[in-house]
């Protein structure tokens, strides 16, 4: 890549019309932009003219996944093993640990943000905090961290228990 | 009136939940479906999870599912048990040794099997049938003390050497005996097969000799390596003993003329302990032209390779 292209930016447009300069690069992140980008012929353009609105993001987000990008957008491109990504919810970096360190709100909408943009990293780290709020509590533990109402009848319930009380020891 | 506090989790399309939960890690899994009856919607979208290890008990029927549809398993099985028969069924899928993902998921599947294990050992006096589908976890040597043990039904055990102990030391009181295509090594050893009266069904075939020592009375096997004119001889045997051949399923018939195959027919042998012949694997065109010839018979010819339900006849 040239200097030139690395210094090319693109404007983008939150819901809440607010307008980011984001370096090329660095937004590359996003399979969304760059699809944008190369459907409109503008990937090679010195100027992309526009802001490109990003309609489902608002500007407290889209910030956010800026920054996110910013810090990430030098890393080596993972490979593009799903299935072993999968599996561990204990390799975020500390980094991430620290930027996802937000109310539960911003983190849902990041996750949002994240598959709305396409950036897979991301959306995989949030959703692993995610996974991790999950781990290790009891079905009322659940509930009480994600505000969830139990919507099962206590028949459906005792079913369930009863279905699942094979794995109690 | 307060306000009740958002729900995130729930607003997340399915596929985002599904996400989540797909990055849990198999003891997660597992501690995750033992706890996920906390909300109906989340249940659903998690149910990848449980449905790994789910031991369900309606009636009399219980069922052991170990669904590898997510990934620390990375295959499929399935058990079910009969409180009337003692009928278990555990399965998997071809998955698991096509990738070598058993290897991934051993810590799931390990749980699963301890927790299986200890239930089937209560059993253990009163199961009569047991049937296990693909490369199971459940190793021959636990099922080796099941003094009641008479259906053995094994589809994809390939360590011969195991089953061959198994069969040493359980064989003699087997009524019946299913052994799946991939289990290797030579059949001439083992010979509690010759001993199995009711019903036997082998993957690949026997040498002709080994062939005409069956006793059993309903047989399951690949014959396109014999002989017509074995086949012959050991239907004319059976017509000649005592016992009659109630059944038969030839597999494997790809190398046999149909109207060979029922050319056998038109001798004087056929009589009515034949009520059902099965064959599979032969130009049912001229199956059916030589059925019309013997319409007072139960004929089967069966194109697909899943047949069940042998015993109907």
């Amino acid at each position: 890549m040239t200097d030139a292209a690395q210094e090319r930016s693109i404007k983008l447009l939150s819901s809440d019309n607010e307008t980011f300069q984001v370096p090329r690069n660095v937004i590359r992140l996003s399979n969304t932009i760059n699809t944008l980008l190369q459907d409109l012929g503008l990937d090679d353009e010195e100027d992309a003219g526009d802001a490109i609105p990003v309609q489902n993001v608002t500007s407290t987000i889209l910030k956010k996944v800026i920054a996110w990008c910013q810090h990430h957008h030098e890393d080596p491109v993972a490979a593009d093993d799903s299935d072993s990504r999968e599996k561990r919810t204990d390799d975020i970096s500390s980094w991430d640990v620290e930027f996802l360190k937000v109310d539960q709100g911003t983190l849902f909408e990041l996750i949002l943000a994240a598959n709305y943009l396409d950036i897979k990293g991301l959306l995989d780290v949030s959703c692993k905090t995610v996974a991790n709020m999950i781990k290790g509590k009891s079905p009322e533990e659940i509930r009480r961290t994600f505000n969830i109402k139990n919507d099962f009848t206590p028949e459906e319930e005792e079913q369930i228990r009863k279905e699942n009380a094979w794995c109690e020891d | 009136m307060q306000e009740e506090p958002p729900c995130y989790i729930l607003s997340l399309p399915n596929e985002l939940q599904k996400m989540i939960f797909d990055r849990m890690q198999p003891a997660d899994k597992i501690s995750f479906g033992k706890t996920s009856h906390f909300c109906r919607k989340l249940w659903r979208n998690s149910k990848s999870l449980y449905d790994g290890i789910g031991w369900q008990e309606v009636g009399d029927k219980v069922t052991l599912t170990l669904n590898n549809s997510y990934p620390f398993v990375g295959n499929r099985q399935f058990m079910e048990f009969n409180e009337y028969s003692r009928y278990y069924v555990i399965g998997q899928n071809d998955e698991i040794t096509r990738t070598g993902k058993i290897e991934i998921g051993e810590n799931g599947l390990e749980i699963a099997k301890r927790k299986f294990l200890k239930k089937l050992e209560t059993h253990q006096n009163t199961v009569k049938s047991i049937t296990i589908y693909g490369k199971c976890p459940i190793n021959l040597q636990n099922i080796r003390n099941f003094r009641n043990l008479q259906y053995l039904h094994h589809s994809g055990f390939d360590e011969s050497e195991s089953f061959q102990e198994f069969l040493s030391k359980s064989g003699n009181r087997l009524k019946c005996l299913e052994i799946g295509n991939s289990l290797s090594g030579s059949y001439a050893e083992f010979q509690q097969i010759y001993r199995v009266r009711e019903y036997l069904s082998i993957g690949f075939g026997l040498t002709r000799e080994q062939f005409l020592r069956l006793s059993a009375t309903k047989i399951e096997m690949e014959i396109g390596h014999l002989k017509a004119a074995d086949i012959f001889e050991f239907i004319r045997s059976w017509q000649n003993g005592t016992r009659r051949l109630q059944s038969c399923k030839w597999k494997s018939c790809k190398y046999f003329d149909a109207q060979t195959f029922f050319g056998f027919f038109n001798a004087p042998l056929i009589n009515s302990d034949y009520k059902q012949i099965s064959i599979r694997g032969i130009d049912s065109r001229a199956a059916m032209i030589t059925y019309k010839k013997y319409e007072d018979l139960l004929f089967e010819v069966i194109e697909d390779p899943n047949f069940e339900d042998f015993f109907e006849i």
